[in-house]
């Protein structure tokens, strides 16, 4: 009798975990659309998609460590340090001079430079990470911690112009938001790298079970490393695209990104425990409901503060599903 | 040359020592073609020393092995796997979240010309091996989804894909259910009829009987007999394992069993590894309990201390009756539990042992501020020192972690003896300990009784049983299948409800 009710129990949390977080999406839709008659246009649809699409590409980063049991707080932080240096290598120091951004030289030089930095940040966290065996949490609260004194020292707190960025991070194909694009190619190529490389099933399998991985020879560090690169790589690049759309670098840019980034990937079905999560769709989903909720929650005309509270709730939610089911597992 | 009549797997005088305590003495040991080799002995006698260093989990000291005429050192599981020796643990090596055909592969997949994993090669081998030995699965199945047999299935099937000569079971009957056994038994016959060479390590002398050709008893890493299994009985087989001389000295102190019950447990169940357990701790007894590994012994153990939840049934402290225990009630009733993990969960080894000492007492010896009485916390230190004479030369500043293991246990032991408990629930508290901190540990237990405390000595070790107890109780899969008091010990008896008590 207990034993069922517990195989009942254990199948609607799957089934929760699973599809628990498209419900709420179609829920919150519905809610809106009935709130505000603005909220449910292809205009607005899109325009939840362009400011889904920065952060979402630093969610695909993101799973990728919390895959392996990791977490990068750093991700707000480091993109705030990273917008920093573009911002006065386009206005001050002339490494991208402004001229450049009449064509593609501009857009690329800086997209370049951000990868390299980025991937440089990721690789730091996963060295420290895994070479001196000390907690992902703690390593990249202190890295990002330090990348913003820097960031913040560079800036004096003053805000940075960084509006040549625009037309990239605002401009549209068509209908189409470049953003989105960019973030359609990040999700395909990354989607394939997890699904269809050597690297992305050992990824899954280190995850699943570090003592396993290490007896079928996989090598845990220098691919946890490699997922710690991926992540900063691709945070750096959602977050400058994301000063890009806002125009300027103030010194509260970034602040709090992580979480959004975090829980997005939790939402869209990755595990803190390791192991267990997704690009397609988890990391599209969970990033869309985020945005969907602070849009949608403008257009009510809320205070900007209810966003806060209502994205900490379902956060809450998305997580204490991830451990209740963790506790069923048999691994 | 090599001819078919030579062993597969040759091994000589290997020599495997943790931390100074030699746990195989030079073992000789040979694995025929195409046989079915049983390997037995009781907990601790080294049959996983031996397995891990063949399946190459733990690198030997000294001694040769060769397979198959040539020198055989693998450094490492993969190493070992590269030459056809496939270990399945007990602990399946499969990631639950990665598919069947992904498990098969993890360690070499296929690539197509784009340099992504060629799904198709890996399906249709799959699809071959999953024919071949007809699993109940698809390629694309997640382990995740299949039962603790047909994983098992899957484990064995990845060993043959990579050309097993010999495959090494570790105890694969624990999980299994009667048929998944069967289908594992008949598994193993067809290995044998392919000419693969298979040790089979388990607890279950029936199984052993049933599936091996040729028996191995080892004990204290010493081989003691190797047949052909015709040739054993039961009976003797168990005489082998236990055979051994009592030659460990026990201190004799004299003491008297009182008439108080201090602990019942009525009935008391949780989970499936403790069914129905009901027993008794009478002031100044000291209880043996005996049990092979997975037989359930830690797991009652945790719930009399409230670790793990109880299910059903109850336990009288004190005589007064309680259906849900934790362990903080359990301490103020005057309980104290000493775990065989001590590095983990007995002591903080980064800190000094005067600090290690007062953690159990500390709650009761605060002024009315709230703050530690030092001086009392000294004086409780010192007397712990003193009546366990634990080896340490300045107490406030000497790390746990620079004493010997038998002097870590007597901390642990210090720091409960402080609350002045009355009931102990030891488990395995002479693991790891030299034999003259072990006679120091048997002499705190027994004046512990005599002061009229009542203990639950849980250990893997009969002859420590014997040598302590006033009574041995035998517990298999989850139950107690047997008692026996101190006039009629014996050894071989004992064991033999271990193994084959009704449960």
């Amino acid at each position: 009798m207990d034993l069922l009710k517990n195989a009942q129990w254990g199948e609607c949390l799957s089934w929760m975990t699973r599809y628990g977080v498209f419900v709420v999406l179609v829920m919150l839709v519905v809610v809106f659309s009935l709130a505000s008659e603005r909220f449910f246009t292809i205009e607005n649809g899109l325009l939840i998609l362009q400011q889904a699409s920065p952060m979402g590409i630093a969610v695909v980063g993101m799973v990728f460590v919390l895959l392996v049991v990791g977490i990068d707080i750093s991700v707000g932080r480091s993109m705030f340090f990273i917008a920093t240096l573009v911002g006065f290598s386009i206005t001050k120091w002339g490494i991208i001079p402004e001229a450049y951004f009449s064509d593609m030289r501009g857009p690329c030089l800086t997209l370049g430079l951000v990868l390299i930095l980025g991937s440089a940040v990721g690789f730091i966290n996963g060295f420290l990470v895994t070479r001196l065996r000390i907690l992902p949490f703690i390593v990249t609260l202190a890295t990002g911690s330090i990348l913003r004194g820097f960031g913040l020292h560079l800036s004096g707190s003053a805000s940075i112009n960084v509006s040549p960025l625009g037309a990239l991070s605002n401009g549209r194909v068509g209908p189409i938001p470049n953003v989105l694009i960019i973030f359609v190619l990040v999700l395909i190529v990354f989607d394939f790298v997890l699904r269809h490389t050597t690297y992305g099933r050992h990824l899954m399998a280190i995850g699943n079970s570090p003592r396993n991985a290490e007896r079928a020879g996989i090598r845990a560090n220098r691919n946890i490393i490699i997922a710690y690169i991926i992540c900063g790589g691709l945070g750096a690049l959602g977050g400058i695209l994301s000063a890009g759309q806002i125009g300027s670098v103030a010194a509260s840019f970034g602040e709090g990104n992580e979480f959004i980034v975090i829980s997005a990937a939790v939402l869209g079905g990755t595990s803190l425990f390791g192991g267990k999560g997704n690009i397609m769709p988890g990391a599209i989903v969970g990033i869309i409901l985020i945005t969907t909720i602070m849009n949608g929650l403008a257009m009510m005309n809320a205070s900007p503060f209810v966003y806060t509270i209502v994205r900490g709730v379902i956060i809450f939610f998305a997580i204490a599903l991830d451990s209740m089911q963790r506790r069923g597992e048999l691994r | 040359m090599t001819t078919l009549s030579d062993p597969l797997l040759k091994i000589s005088q290997v020599r495997k020592s943790f931390t100074g305590v030699q746990v195989l003495h030079g073992l000789n040991f040979d694995l025929k073609r195409g046989e079915v080799l049983g390997l037995v002995g009781e907990n601790g006698a080294g049959k996983s020393t031996l397995m891990n260093i063949v399946g190459g989990v733990l690198p030997m000291d000294s001694g040769t092995m060769e397979l198959a005429g040539e020198s055989y050192l693998p450094l490492s599981p993969l190493c070992a796997t590269e030459r056809g020796v496939a270990f399945v643990h007990q602990e399946l090596n499969l990631f639950t979240n990665l598919s069947v055909a992904e498990n098969l592969f993890i360690d070499g997949f296929p690539k197509n010309r784009f340099g992504a994993i060629d799904r198709k090669e890996i399906s249709r081998r799959t699809r071959e091996c999953i024919d071949q030995f007809s699993l109940p699965v698809e390629p694309d199945t997640e382990i995740e989804a299949l039962s603790a047999g047909i994983r098992q299935m899957v484990e064995i099937a990845k060993g043959l894909l990579k050309n097993a000569r010999i495959m090494i079971f570790d105890e694969p009957t624990t999980s299994l259910s009667k048929r998944e056994k069967e289908d594992l038994f008949k598994n193993i016959e067809d290995l044998r009829a392919k000419g693969i060479s298979i040790i089979y390590i388990s607890h279950i002398l029936e199984d052993v009987f049933r599936v091996c050709d040729r028996i191995t008893v080892l004990r204290d890493g010493r081989i003691i007999e190797t047949k052909a299994t015709s040739k054993f009985s039961e009976k003797e087989l168990i005489k082998c394992m236990v055979g051994r001389e009592m030659t460990q000295v026990f201190p004799t102190i004299q003491k008297e069993i009182g008439k108080t019950v201090l602990l019942e447990a009525k009935n008391v169940s949780s989970g499936s590894r403790v069914k129905g357990i009901s027993l008794q701790l009478i002031e100044g007894e000291i209880v043996g309990m005996y049990g092979l590994m997975g037989a359930g012994r830690t797991d009652l153990a945790q719930v009399m201390f409230g670790v793990e939840p109880m299910e059903e049934g109850e336990i009288v402290i004190h005589s007064c009756p309680h259906k849900r225990l934790n362990p903080r009630m359990c301490i103020n009733e005057g309980m104290a539990f000493i775990t065989e993990d001590r590095r983990q969960e007995g002591l903080l080894m980064t800190k000094p042992v005067g600090e290690n000492l007062g953690l159990v007492k500390l709650p009761h010896l605060l002024n009315r501020f709230g703050v530690v009485k030092s001086e009392e916390l000294d004086r409780e230190n010192r007397k712990a020192i003193e009546d366990l004479r634990i080896k340490v030369t300045d107490y406030q500043h000497q790390l746990a972690n620079t004493l010997s293991g038998g002097n870590q246990q007597k901390i642990v032991f210090g720091k409960w003896v402080m609350n002045r408990p009355k009931i102990f629930i030891l488990d395995e508290p002479t693991r790891g300990v030299d034999v003259g901190a072990k006679f120091e540990i048997y002499s705190i237990i027994a004046n512990l009784a005599k002061q009229g405390s009542a203990v639950l000595l849980i250990s893997s070790e009969i002859e420590e049983l014997i040598g302590t107890c006033d009574r041995i109780m035998v517990m298999r899969n989850g139950r107690i299948v047997g008692q026996s008091l101190k006039a009629e010990f014996d050894q071989e008896k004992i064991l033999e409800m271990a193994l084959q008590g009704e449960s």
